[in-house]
């Protein structure tokens, strides 16, 4: 299977198939689902709670005496709750709440950490800058986010600090930036104060300083969505902010680091990850009247093929079939297409090769003895694979034959290509690496104990998954084996590698996903599949996960809740078959 | 080998010399001027302050030099805060500020963790509101202002 590179998108894709009927999402799934896009007003709620507990005491318990000499550094409060809880008057004379057991020692009662007493004061507001972020540092992420930014303005610029989040960011477990292609603003826009620094990053938006809050009642817009050359609004409120950021702007010029929104990167990593948790299939494409066997997609459309012989179009957002493709006489095996080319695989033995703009087959290649089972494609060559061992390479601009690769003991089931190579699994147990120029194979990557489903390649690793329930990462140079991912409990039929993730998908009903460097999974998506995943897909930005179910279903799982959710709830079912 | 230090408001407190380089500022002090015994004058630090600051010093006067590692999320560090430093850290809220200003004058790094880590402690678990209360903050944002900002966070609250 072979993947398909979008930067800038994280969908998963999977597909299996089964004859079981899939059910389709409980109401209260659908429920819960939509509500999680309500605010929680969780401050209120708990507050009107607390009041409730705490009645305003109906006697004033004096302070105990204090030694005259010292200055007012203890003082002494008879309740357990916090004091001046009724109205914030600054007090040296704490107003007691209920409580039990005063305390006559001396001592203050410090329950909850609650109960400061004394004259109250903003810590935070009044402390140098650095030091209020060293205090901030010691939070969570939720009190973060949703408490310390909400007190005042002040607490807000402190909370959203930068290299606060970028803390947050880089102390989570698993969580990495990849360092991106950069796009440099002139420097002149920097020293006026405009950071543009721009990156293809994985998670797109996310580059740009935080906005000031008078951005917040300036725009009607949310100030987190950001576009990729935005301005960074420089207030003159809040000069201490207007310092960092000068002194971060100036770092971006001077040391060209990138600068990142870290508080948005964090957003949006929460947010995946949440939502690579979640939820059952919320969408249905139903069309093919038998097995879906493979696909691709990108922003705009879904490509998949089928047992029932043909190739269908989806359109991405409207989930409906657009087009429907014949050709084959057979099922369709296998499929890659890029803005120029579609290419098809088939049980009937031949590779297709579609023109994607106007959806013509150009030409039909003919060469293998048996099944088509894997395809790949550059601006070079055509790579296809099949049950009878061989591999054929084709020249993709005349669609002529170019060479027959013979080695493999069994079916070759995946094959990718990569400048020039090609790593194939097959049922022999082995991964091969071969050379076009050389027309020959030039390594054996010899481990997995039993047949390879699946293999990935972008020229220095190589990842395989096999029926030994295993998937295997190797150095391509070497052929050495780096690693051994276990966990899956069954034939690991389709990988996507990217970017050192590992998506995988399984038999064993489920889908996960991997650290690549460190060996770690990251995610297990267990719930919602009820049969062999065929096909996974992903690229990194947004998440769709998709679960597979029925023969001829197709499931687009959307947790993109806030958009594409409210629409899928109403697809229409094409087709319903059996 | 006592060393003598002086207050802000010009009060002298006579600490061992082991005690009074707890504090790695007046440590490189003593140092630089080498063994005299003029007394250390600390005007960044009123004696209320120095007191406390000299108590805490004291009482740890015998733990290991904590390692420096800026890159350590503090959050992972243990966040109990052992009982007699809790109880030394029931303070009120000026003095509570007022220790922490010193310790990071005075370079005194657990006690500043002490004390930033009692003050973040005190800011958990508490709703906005519930914080502006304990420490007496006016609530300068518009009702527009706040919403936009939950709405902003919603996703930090799901966990």
């Amino acid at each position: 299977i072979t993947s398909f590179d979008l930067p800038g998108s994280l969908f998963v894709m999977a597909i299996s198939n089964t004859s079981s009927v899939f059910t389709s999402p409980s109401r209260s799934e659908l429920s819960s689902v939509a509500s999680a896009g309500t605010i929680a007003m969780v401050g209120e709620a708990s507050l009107d709670k607390d009041s409730e507990a705490v009645a305003p005491a109906t006697s004033v318990t004096e302070s105990h005496a204090r030694p005259e000499s010292e200055t007012n550094i203890v003082e002494e409060c008879p309740s357990s709750q916090h004091c001046g809880q009724a109205d914030s008057r600054p007090d040296n004379n704490p107003k007691p709440s209920t409580g039990s057991g005063s305390q006559q020692s001396g001592a203050l009662i410090f329950a909850n950490s609650s109960s400061i007493l004394g004259p109250q004061t903003d810590i935070l507001a009044r402390l140098p800058y650095e030091m209020a972020i060293y205090i901030l540092r010691h939070l969570d992420l939720k009190t973060l986010a949703t408490c310390a930014g909400l007190v005042s303005r002040t607490w807000y610029r402190l909370a959203n600090d930068n290299e606060l989040w970028k803390g947050l960011y880089l102390h989570h477990k698993n969580w990495r930036v990849k360092t991106p292609t950069l796009t440099y603003t002139t420097s002149a826009a920097l020293t006026t104060g405009a950071a543009g620094v721009t990156a293809s990053t994985g998670l797109g938006s996310s580059v740009i300083p935080t906005t000031s809050l008078s951005d917040i009642t300036a725009q009607a817009t949310q100030a987190t969505q950001t576009t990729q050359t935005t301005q960074t609004t420089q207030t003159q409120e809040g000069a201490q902010h207007n310092t960092n950021q000068e002194i971060e702007n100036r770092e971006a010029q001077d040391t060209r680091i990138l600068r990142y929104d870290w508080k948005q990167l964090t957003r949006e990593r929460t947010v995946l990850e949440q939502r690579w948790k979640s939820v059952p299939p919320k969408t249905r494409l139903l069309g093919h009247t038998d097995s879906v066997y493979c696909l691709q997609f990108d922003r705009t459309k879904i490509v998949t093929g089928s047992r029932d012989r043909t190739i269908k179009i989806w359109d991405a957002k409207t989930l409906q079939c657009t087009q429907t493709l014949h050709g084959h006489s057979q099922s369709v095996l296998c499929l890659q297409f890029n803005d120029k080319f579609l290419i098809t695989g088939s049980s009937d033995n031949s590779v297709i090769v579609w023109d994607i703009a106007t959806l013509q087959p150009i030409s039909h290649l003919h060469g293998h003895m048996a099944g088509v089972l894997d395809v790949c494609f550059d601006d070079q060559y055509i790579v296809s694979c099949s049950k009878d061992t061989t591999i054929i390479v084709w020249d993709i601009h005349t669609t002529t034959h170019v060479v027959t690769l013979t080695g493999h003991r069994g079916p070759v089931n995946a094959v990718q290509l990569h400048k020039g190579q090609i790593a194939s699994a097959s049922g022999d147990g082995l991964v091969k690496l071969w050379d076009i120029g050389r027309r020959r194979c030039i390594r054996n990557f010899v481990g997995h104990e039993r047949g390879l489903a699946c293999v990935q390649f972008d020229g220095k690793t190589i990842v395989s998954g096999s029926n030994d329930n295993t998937i295997r990462i190797w150095d391509a140079d070497t052929g050495v084996c780096i690693r051994i991912l276990t966990g899956h409990d069954n034939l690991v039929r389709t990988l996507h590698f990217d970017r050192g993730i590992i998506v995988s998908g399984s038999y064993d009903y489920s889908v996960k996903v991997w650290d690549a460097a460190t060996g770690e999974r990251i995610l297990n998506l267990d719930n919602g599949h009820s049969s062999w995943v065929f096909d996974v897909q992903f690229s990194m930005e947004r998440i769709i996960r998709f679960v597979p179910a029925t023969a001829t279903r197709l499931y687009v799982l959307t947790p993109k809740a806030h958009r594409f959710l409210g629409e899928s709830t109403t697809v229409s079912f094409l087709h319903c078959y059996h | 080998m006592t060393i003598t230090l002086t207050s802000l408001d010009n009060l002298e407190f006579k600490v061992d010399k082991d005690v009074a380089e707890r504090s790695v500022l007046i440590k490189n002090m003593i140092e630089d001027v080498g063994e005299s015994d003029s007394p250390i004058p600390l005007p960044n630090v009123t004696s209320a302050v120095l007191k406390k600051v000299i108590e805490y010093c004291e009482h740890h006067r015998h733990d290991p030099v904590p390692v420096q590692d800026e890159s350590d999320d503090p959050r992972k560090r243990s966040n109990d805060i052992e009982e007699w430093d809790m109880k030394f850290m029931q303070v009120d809220q000026e003095m509570l500020f007022e220790i922490i200003l010193a310790a990071n004058y005075l370079d005194i790094k657990p006690l500043l963790d002490v004390g930033c880590k009692t003050v973040a402690n005190i800011i958990k678990g508490k709703t906005p509101e519930e914080i502006r209360k304990v420490f007496n903050i006016v609530n300068d944002f518009t009702p527009e202002e706040e919403a936009q900002i939950r709405k902003e966070n919603e996703w930090a609250e799901d966990r």
